[in-house]
């Protein structure tokens, strides 16, 4: 398993078998830079989730009237 | 609400199988049914719609509509699929209007080529971009998370959103937007590592 195989895997969220599971695992293991492009992608994925819990909790009150009027305009659907 | 409404809508949103009772509340738009689902969702979806890049104002106008549109149709709802499956497939097409989007898979991307570059014939690194310190200082910097996010094409940053955020499956995802699982994989890749790229150029920017 060559380093371009594993940016592939790890960014196309592909499924793998048992043995490539392995591979990789040993390659993450031993390439320092792939190891780097895969804590890369888990930062991007806890940096864009904080971002949308920081707009939710920041908006909350907003949320949760919005919640009620949605509430309100269903049960008054015809 | 019913006791028995309140346990059965919860087993059902929470196991994802589907009972014919429930599909029945639903098609007949039961109001303690709407209520559960509207109180286990709505705020999935106004994330879900912010993550696609609407203000706030206008997730809510999508979310409304999402809604709405909900009831028109929940009468045809057969229950093969989840109910998040069914919403979030509203939401997305509700999203589509609203942007004007097309929605054509690109045989290329322009990021595949960038990416090429950073590999040897043998497929190994060639040197690697940044440094992770500089990463996440660029990344304490949610506005260029936003606006990196606000660059990507729109089918790609709706399956960031409803992978890596929502943690649907890829089945539901490939269901709500009517895409096949190959399609689904190079759309993530796409996705990622455009967003990385934009975030390391960025970066470059912090440094200096």
């Amino acid at each position: 398993m060559v380093c371009k195989d594993v940016v592939t895997i790890l960014s196309s969220g592909q499924k793998l078998g048992w043995i490539k599971h392995i591979q990789l695992r040993m390659h993450l293991l031993l390439c320092k830079l792939c190891a780097r492009y895969a804590w890369d992608l888990k930062m991007l994925d806890k940096g864009y989730k904080e971002l949308l819990e920081n707009k939710i909790k920041t908006n909350e009150e907003m949320i949760n009237q919005f919640e009620r009027n949605v509430l309100e305009k269903l049960f008054n659907y015809r | 609400m019913s006791f028995q409404t309140k346990v059965m809508g919860k087993e059902y949103l929470h196991s994802g199988t589907s009972t014919n009772n429930f599909v029945n509340c639903v098609r007949m738009r039961r109001k303690e049914t709407i209520e559960i689902l509207v109180k286990e969702y709505n705020k999935q979806l106004v994330n879900t719609a912010l993550g696609l890049g609407f203000s706030m104002d206008v997730a809510f106008d999508v979310v409304q509509n999402t809604w709405c549109t909900f009831m028109d149709i929940a009468p045809r709802f057969e229950g093969r699929s989840h109910i998040r499956t069914f919403l979030f497939g509203i939401l997305y097409n509700k999203a589509k209007e609203m942007r004007k989007e097309q929605t054509r898979f690109d045989t290329f991307d322009p990021i595949e080529k960038v990416l090429e570059e950073r590999f040897d014939s043998a497929g190994n690194w060639l040197s690697y971009p940044t440094n992770p310190e500089s990463l996440l200082l660029a990344m304490e910097k949610m506005e260029m998370i936003e606006k990196c996010i606000g660059s990507l094409p729109f089918m790609q940053k709706t399956v960031f959103s409803l992978r890596q955020v929502q943690n649907l499956s890829s089945k539901e995802i490939c269901d709500i937007m009517d895409i096949t699982i190959s399609n689904l994989g190079v759309l993530l890749f796409r996705a990622k590592n455009r967003l990385r790229e934009c975030i390391i150029n960025n970066s470059k920017e912090v440094e200096k």
